[in-house]
């Protein structure tokens, strides 16, 4: 059994079922550049070097000596906020040889706080990011995300990719991101957030350790993105196959008393071997390998995405918009309702046992203000009925197309 | 069943063996929510070439990756995916290069049913021409989705330049004329051969207790008739100490120029525990050199000849062995010169970091045990290769500095291939 504690200075979980303890430390700020890529370029500097150690194989080496803790940094866009996450993972003490909990936490605090800005640490960031936006740009699911969004997104959130932009990595300077940090550092209070076998009398330690000067924000998180047109686009890349990407607005954010039935709707039409999608286009017709909806939660938005070859594209696109009308006119089975409801309930129930996932939904938890327990969502996520399937489906609208006309 | 307790990770284990043949092994984890059973044979990509008594039987390749999408057909009318789901159960499947594994998840605490049904559906085939052909359509997009990620195509273009017959340098998929190659009495007679209960291990993970997990599988597998099993082989040809390609290039719509650098590892053990001891070795060393630990890292980096997509990956068993190198770059021989610098570094002065970097792999090890998928996947490799689920712990703790220093010599003698994938104008 989880003992969850929340204070003013953080959230704590206590369990003995894992054999590591993860203290994360979420800093939130609004999802606009230059912000979301300096942060992206501090999430590389954080984890690299600090003034304390002031070489890669300084910090390497300290991190050996705290038995393999890792340190990770990573960022993520939600709705109105962006947050950078900076987490520690190190081993229980019970399976080590001597007490580090004090000096891993240390390091953390010390990682945060005081990061190597030279020009050295600051180029070699920029180039790692723009290497791996480029690599994600290569990827044709994410391009055709990239693509759908940027389309319909100017001035909105939907504009911000969460890992940054290439155009905005090139002219960011030194200085900016000094006083990016140092703005971060001192007026955003963060979100702490620990997890692992630990007693009350350390995770007091952790927390004097962990002492931030910022104050709370109050960050702006969900939104309901509202197209103001529709966009449609196609480009030619030399690959194998096409990938077509679609985008609907939901009207149904993560704070919607409706998000639940969303969520359900998109396990229903994308999401299990037996939704509507799979089972139309792959399974019936072998028109694809893979074909999903998934969701952008604080945004509102539902997208879908498969990999086809070009010729198809017009029976691929009829077919998934019969499979909406279908939902929006209620010509599904009670069954799919169900197991998709029972699918739901699983993913939330086995939470419980990746300390990642779980640390993850009690911190959207927090920063949203939606106190319902996981126990609480579970019931109301039971009483999904056909008419809040219906109702919801009926809001979904096609805003954004995207396909990447592959060779075949 | 037998009870085993394995000090170094804290965990017990519980093992039977059914008259049938299946291997079962139960973890009881009392805390956990959710239980995850696998059902694995040792039937990959690899095994294209079977010996069965005295007789060699060849099949297209991409065979253990049909099959695996075949079983989830649907079954005497039952759609197999679907009642798992109906059960509250996510279900799934993999074939890697040795092996192919079915598995549920389910966060209810009474998994018989999820359990009975993983066990009904795997150990019957029933397909019709109609749905094989039907089949085609679905993995030829499925090769061709895994052929336009770059990394991964690069590691194939890798494989492909390491070895001249080895299957590995195979898509586990296959290729498309393979895959069009395939029939139903194929896919039949491979089913019939590597999917007896002789050849299966059943890996459950779960808060129940293993009694009551073992009287459930008992009694499905109770009354079901199996053939006699046959002892089956895969072969392998003799594969050549030296690389097929010295040299190869290619192209693909990408921004980034991306190379791998490979050794070909000579002759590896019979006995994997042995290989799995050298494997540290070498891993142990590689890091020492080309990582943040050995300061010329930190200069490679502020020189730009590397950022964070360079690494590199080692494997070892008893059928073959590789050192690659990876990362992204224009220029062939600043990154072979690279690797070569790094070989060539003096670690004497990084004694003193050794066993720290010994801890951290500790803790890596020790983690994997934390994770359901994890825990299980590495179980069964391990049978399968036939090493204790502990030896990696054990023979991370047995090498010593001083075999270190011999290592970069043993690589310095291997062929190599160079491999870069040009970005297409």
């Amino acid at each position: 059994m989880f003992k969850i504690q929340s204070s003013n200075q953080g959230l704590s979980v206590y369990t003995d079922k894992f054999k590591d303890l993860i203290i994360s430390v979420r800093f939130s700020y609004p999802n606009v550049e230059p912000y979301v890529t300096m942060s992206n370029l501090l999430s590389y500097i954080i984890t690299d070097r600090s003034e304390e150690y002031p070489k890669k194989q300084d910090m390497s080496l300290k991190m050996d000596e705290l038995f393999g803790l890792s340190l990770n940094s990573k960022t993520s866009s939600l709705g109105y906020a962006h947050t950078l996450e900076v987490r520690i993972k190190t081993l229980n003490e019970r399976y080590t040889d001597f007490p580090h909990l004090k000096a891993s936490t240390e390091f953390l605090f010390s990682s945060i706080n005081y990061p190597l800005f030279n020009e050295m640490t600051f180029n070699e960031a920029k180039i790692n990011l723009e290497s791996t936006l480029k690599r994600i740009q290569d990827k044709p699911s994410y391009l055709g995300l990239l693509k759908a969004c940027e389309g319909i997104g100017k001035d909105t959130p939907l504009q911000t990719f969460s890992q940054g932009n290439l155009d905005v990595l090139r002219n960011v300077q030194l200085r900016d991101l000094i006083s990016f940090h140092h703005k971060l550092i001192n007026e955003v209070k963060p979100d702490i957030l620990i997890m692992g076998d630990i007693d009350l009398n350390s995770m007091k330690g952790i927390y004097s350790i962990l002492d931030f000067k910022g104050h709370s924000t109050n960050q702006k998180t969900c939104y309901k993105f509202e197209a103001k047109h529709h966009f449609r686009s196609t480009i030619q890349k030399n690959v194998d196959q096409s990938t077509l990407t679609q985008l609907y607005t939901t009207n149904v954010e993560y704070s919607d008393p409706n998000y639940f039935a969303l969520r359900v709707l998109i396990i229903m039409l994308g999401q299990l071997p037996n939704s509507l999608l799979f089972q139309e286009v792959r399974e019936k017709r072998s028109l694809c390998y893979s074909i999903s909806a998934g969701s952008f939660n604080f945004d509102g938005i539902m997208t879908i995405q498969t990999g086809i070859e070009y010729s198809k594209k017009e029976l691929v696109e009829t077919l998934i918009e019969e499979q909406i009308i279908k939902l929006k006119k209620g010509q599904f089975s009670l069954k799919l309702l169900n197991i998709a409801k029972k699918m739901f309930v699983n993913g939330l129930e086995s939470m419980e046992d990746d300390q990642n996932a779980y640390l993850g939904f009690l911190f959207q938890r927090s920063i949203t203000g939606k106190n319902i327990d996981l126990k609480e969502s579970i019931n109301l996520i039971k009483k999904i009925n056909k008419e809040d399937i219906i109702r919801v489906s009926n809001q979904l609208v096609l805003v954004s197309e995207f396909m990447i006309r592959g060779k075949n | 069943m037998e009870i085993k307790y394995y000090a170094e990770i804290n965990e017990t284990h519980y093992e039977s063996k059914l008259d049938n043949g299946l291997k079962i092994l139960i973890i009881q984890k009392k805390d956990y929510k959710s239980s995850s059973c696998f059902i694995a044979y040792p039937y990959g990509s690899l095994d294209i070439k079977q010996k069965i008594g005295d007789q060699t039987q060849e099949y297209p390749s991409g065979i253990a990756h049909f099959l695996e999408h075949k079983l989830f057909e649907n079954n005497n009318g039952m759609d197999i995916m679907e009642t798992f789901s109906h059960l509250s159960a996510n279900v799934n499947a993999f074939t890697s290069h040795t092996e192919t594994v079915y598995y549920f998840n389910s966060s209810k605490k009474n998994i018989k049913k999820p359990l009975n049904l993983l066990l009904d559906f795997v150990q019957n085939l029933s397909i019709s021409d109609a749905s094989v052909e039907k089949e085609k359509g679905i993995i030829i997009q499925e090769l061709r989705m895994y052929m336009q990620m770059p990394e991964q195509r690069l590691v194939l273009e890798t494989f492909q330049s390491l070895f001249h017959k080895h299957p590995i340098r195979l898509d586990i998929g296959g290729n498309e004329l393979s895959v069009n190659s395939i029939s139903r009495e194929i896919l039949e007679r491979c089913y019939e051969l590597n999917y007896h209960p002789s050849n299966a291990l059943l890996v459950c993970i779960t808060p129940n207790h293993p009694d009551l997990i073992l009287s459930w599988i008992i009694e499905n597998q109770k009354n079901k008739k199996f053939n006699e099993f046959n002892e089956i082989n895969r072969i392998i040809d003799k594969e050549p100490s030296s690389v097929y390609h010295k040299n190869y290039e290619f192209e693909m719509d990408i921004q980034s120029s991306k190379m791998t650098y490979s050794f070909k590892v000579k002759s590896t053990f019979p006995n994997n525990k042995e290989n799995l001891l050298k494997e540290w070795k070498y891993r142990l060393f590689l890091e020492l050199v080309f990582s943040s630990m050995n300061p010329q890292y930190e200069k490679w980096m502020s020189e730009n000849r590397i950022h964070d997509y360079f690494g590199y990956d080692v494997e070892l068993n008893n059928e073959y062995g590789y050192i690659m190198f990876y990362g992204e770059n224009e220029d062939k021989d600043n990154f072979i010169n690279l690797i070569h610098e790094g070989l060539d570094t003096n670690i004497n002065e990084f004694e003193g970091f050794f066993e720290r970097l010994k801890r951290r792999y500790f803790a890596q090890l020790l983690r994997q045990f934390d994770d359901q998928d994890d825990y299980a996947i590495t179980l069964i490799r391990s049978r399968f290769s036939h090493v204790d689920i502990t030896d990696s712990i054990l023979c991370l703790k047995e090498v010593k500095y001083s075999d270190l220093l011999l290592i970069r010599d043993e690589i310095l003698e291997m062929d190599t291939s160079f491999v870069k994938m040009n970005c297409k104008v």
